[in-house]
């Protein structure tokens, strides 16, 4: 009787032990599947991924005394910046047409946010590293969202209020004083009870940076206004499932370089631009391994200009070929507001076994609020013309998308992509894409894609109509690139990565309006090739070294790769001289750069900027001092100027300093 | 051959600089995996698990990194067990020392070695930071590619002598 119990004992107890030792297992993939998600939703496993990714992490940032996104998107290879009208500084990727925005798209917490007006984001670019958490950058038309069309280009900001990685949340305040006046002060918020989470941040930053420049298209030469009134808030909260994001800001800021490529005599000259978006969602499962998205969204965008583009007594030829003389100079206006409302359904599919699949549909409508144009010679006391600016909008946009990772085995995986872009007033656009990767093994990674992509006109591209300088064509076509792209990683520990890239576009219908009428038209099909190389390493007593090289070739114009670097280099290194003081330095090379054919001035000078950063952290009180300075030579610097512009490029920061301080809570 | 030798003095100046999310998932995965060893309360004092971080003096901040996130997780329970963290300086590591299991974030240290043959001799689970440090004889590691990886030292396996629940063979993969 005793040894049957025993027996009975015995036996209940192994199966109790093998019952919680099939649970641990449960849990233990749980935990494997959960920490694959996180890898691949913050890119930390990139390398092994079908894509050509640079990630930048806002501590690193920070120990490099790096201001703001447009500073960070500057340590990228192969990114280089150009200037359009009123001095919108606009990211070029691997060379591809500056002549235009929107080639890249930035993406900020998942949210695009360019325009439908200029393609741009430009007014995004002054946001703080403080509210940053990390920035990923596409080089390439793949982009890391099934439902976007990049280009040459996609830069995914992740602000710290919209940090998805499970690390803590964080409360901190900052500001920043350095030279032209320039100050920065602003806190990132963050409390969670329960199932809500509440996340926010907000600054505001000002400056009274001018410029020298000259001589313009009527011989004037004097400084251009830079200066700057920005603020911006943050949101995000999630109950659960349901979540909401959304960012407000506001620009203000003088006309630089001007509307029409002419300094102003008005010193109270201004291009505002405010913009918002809002996205609620909700993500629920529909079944084990099926992942349901619901979103609506909604952006606006509200531009208003004010700008003497012509000196007094000066003189134009109307369009009926009269010679007027303007004693008062001319005053261009405008007052211009698009709104869009989107809305996307998306389901993630891992239930299948090597499959991680992502289909969605996205539905956008756009209309314009504000269209107003006005034209004034009488110093701003009658209004010659008023007008729209726009003549049409772009009504509607529906995106259709899938994409399938598959993971063949542990060595290679394959990516199969098809876009399908449905658009109002243009034909409709296929996107496929492939990309194979290799995993030789763990040290040496290979990779090759292939994207075909698109870029839809922008509203001032395709309907432009009551501008002063600016025309567009009666008819335009998409951009279009087929993209060839094949990367070699090599691993060489956990911390140190060699990678090579080479790429092959060949770009079709490319627009620019670089011509005498200024008119924005299809010029053409070119193709831009080369290679890009990037060394990352942690040295001993965790010191940083990184170092990039890019190099194109080839032409984004007619016959010439115009206003585009064809070399450049950008390193950095962080020394950590004790344990509360690191030191840092950024040399950036960017090499010489050709005109358009037709444009005879000298090729613009290469330059080389160095910039030093002492940072202090005390670890007790998460307290963080740091004094930078910028373009540490006081190297003297040009951005290209147009054709027909200016006679000299624009000249760009000399030696500035910058003092941090922040505190996290 | 000067080249050469430059370079392996350049390539000794490499450190590590600690994945946060590798950090984060090891603390989460690493102490289950000690409930899958079938022997496991022949290593187990008082129904306590007990898992030692090593670290040395660069490696403290991460060391209690580590301990937080798995003091966090675990709250002292580890299945039917009480759980916990010991951060032992590599230093004053003591050969008497009765750990269930041990985690090392860089075994390149001759010291740690020494924690290393401990664990082997003993029967202990001996997890990795770096998977790389299985040339000086750690278990386990783990690893973030396209999928999360459990890496189990085949060379060491048998020496160790640790039997794991049948499946556990099924989820790693041997390196």
């Amino acid at each position: 009787m005793v040894k049957i119990f025993l027996l009975c004992v015995s036996f209940l107890t192994l199966l109790l032990a093998e019952d919680s030792q099939e649970s641990y297992i449960k849990e233990l993939q749980e935990d494997v599947s959960k920490y694959s998600k996180i890898a691949t939703d913050i890119k930390q496993n990139v390398d092994y991924m079908p894509y050509v990714v640079s990630t930048l992490n806002s501590k690193e940032l920070t120990k490099l005394g790096v201001l703001s996104l447009r500073e960070a998107l500057s340590l990228i290879p192969g990114v280089d910046l150009s200037i359009g009208a009123t001095g919108l500084k606009n990211p070029i990727f691997r060379g591809s047409n500056p002549f235009i925005m929107g080639q890249s798209k930035l993406i900020i917490d998942g949210v695009v946010v360019n325009d439908q007006m200029y393609g741009a984001y430009n007014q995004y670019l002054d946001m703080p590293i403080d509210i940053i958490q990390r920035i990923e950058v596409v080089r390439g038309p793949g982009s890391l969202l099934s439902n976007v069309n990049a280009y040459a280009g996609s830069i995914h900001v992740i602000t710290k209020a919209n940090r998805i990685d499970g690390g803590k949340k964080e409360k901190s305040v900052f500001g920043i004083v350095g030279s032209d006046r320039y100050a920065m002060g602003g806190f990132v918020l963050s409390y969670k009870e329960n199932d809500l989470e509440l996340n926010s941040d907000l600054f505001y930053l000002e400056h009274d940076r001018k410029l020298p420049a000259g001589a313009d298209r009527f011989g004037n030469s004097f400084d251009a206004p830079q200066w700057l009134d920005n603020y911006a808030f943050g949101l995000s909260a999630r109950y659960k499932d349901l979540y909401l994001k959304g960012r407000f800001a506001k620009n203000r800021s003088g006309v630089s370089y001007g509307e029409s490529f002419s300094l102003s005599e008005d010193s109270s000259d201004y291009l505002d631009v405010e913009n918002s978006f809002l996205e609620i969602g909700y993500k629920f499962d529909i079944y084990s391994g099926i992942e349901a998205k619901i979103s609506v969204g909604y952006f606006d965008e509200h531009r208003e200009l004010k700008n003497k583009v012509m000196p007094d007594a000066s003189s134009m030829v109307t369009s009926d070929g009269i010679p007027m003389r303007l004693p008062y100079g001319y005053y261009f206006l405008f007052n211009y507001a698009e709104q869009t409302f989107n809305e996307r359904f998306e389901l993630k599919i891992s239930s299948i076994q090597n499959h991680n699949i992502t289909a969605g549909v996205t539905m956008s409508q756009n209309r314009l609020k504000d269209n107003i144009a006005k034209h004034s010679i009488d110093n701003l006391q009658s209004f010659s013309q008023i007008t729209k600016l726009l003549d049409e909008n772009h009504p509607e946009h529906i995106i259709w998308y899938v994409d399938d990772l598959i993971n063949l085995n542990e060595k290679t995986s394959i990516q199969l992509g098809l876009k399908v872009d449905d658009l109002s007033d243009l034909e409709t656009q296929f996107s496929p894409r492939f990309a194979l990767v290799h995993r030789y093994d763990d040290e040496n990674i290979y990779k090759f894609m292939y994207t075909h992509s698109y870029r839809e006109p922008s509203l001032r591209e395709e309907y432009l109509e009551g501008a002063h300088y600016f025309n567009s064509a009666p008819v335009i076509q998409v951009e279009k690139v087929d993209a060839y792209e094949a990367s070699y990683i090599r691993k060489m520990n956990l911390n140190t990565n060699l990678e090579f890239n080479i790429f092959y576009l060949r770009n079709r219908d490319q627009i620019n309006a670089e011509n005498s009428t200024h008119t924005f038209k299809n010029s053409g099909d070119n193709e831009l090739y080369g290679l890009e190389a990037e060394f990352k390493t942690t040295l001993i007593n965790n010191n940083q070294l990184y170092i990039n090289y890019s190099y194109v070739e080839g032409s984004n114009t007619e016959n010439s790769l115009a206003d585009s670097a064809q070399n450049m280099a950008k390193l950095y290194y962080i020394y950590k001289f004790d344990e509360h003081i690191d030191l840092s330095s950024i040399l950036k090379y960017v090499g010489e750069k050709r005109r358009i054919d037709g444009d005879t001035r000298e090729n613009v000078d290469d330059y080389l900027t160095a910039d030093f950063s002492v940072v202090y952290t005390y670890k007790p009180y998460d307290l963080m001092l740091s004094a930078s300075l910028k373009n540490l030579f006081d190297q003297k610097y040009y951005l290209p100027a147009p054709n027909g512009t200016y006679e000299r490029d624009f000249q760009q920061e000399g030696r500035s300093f910058l003092i941090r301080m922040s505190k996290t809570f | 051959m000067k080249i050469l030798a430059l370079l392996l003095v350049y390539m000794s100046l490499f450190s590590l600089d600690y994945d946060n999310l590798l950090i984060r998932a090891q603390a989460s995965i690493f102490p289950k995996i000690i409930l899958l060893d079938k022997n496991i309360n022949s290593n187990v004092i008082d129904s306590t698990i007990s898992l030692a971080v090593i670290y040395n003096k660069r490696e403290f901040k991460e060391a209690q990194i580590l301990k937080d996130f798995i003091d966090s997780k675990y709250r002292g329970v580890l299945g039917e067990y009480k759980f916990q963290v010991n951060l032992i300086n590599v230093e004053n590591f003591s050969d008497a020392d009765s750990s269930t299991a041990y985690y090392l974030f860089d075994s390149s240290d001759s010291n740690k070695k020494r924690v290393i043959s401990h664990a082997l001799n003993h029967r202990r689970i001996c997890f990795s930071y770096n998977y790389k440090d299985f040339d000086d004889n750690t278990l386990i590691s783990l690893f973030l590619k396209e999928k999360t990886y459990i890496y189990i030292n085949k060379s060491v396996i048998n020496d160790y002598n640790i039997k794991f629940v049948p499946i556990f063979y099924n989820i790693a993969k041997a390196k």
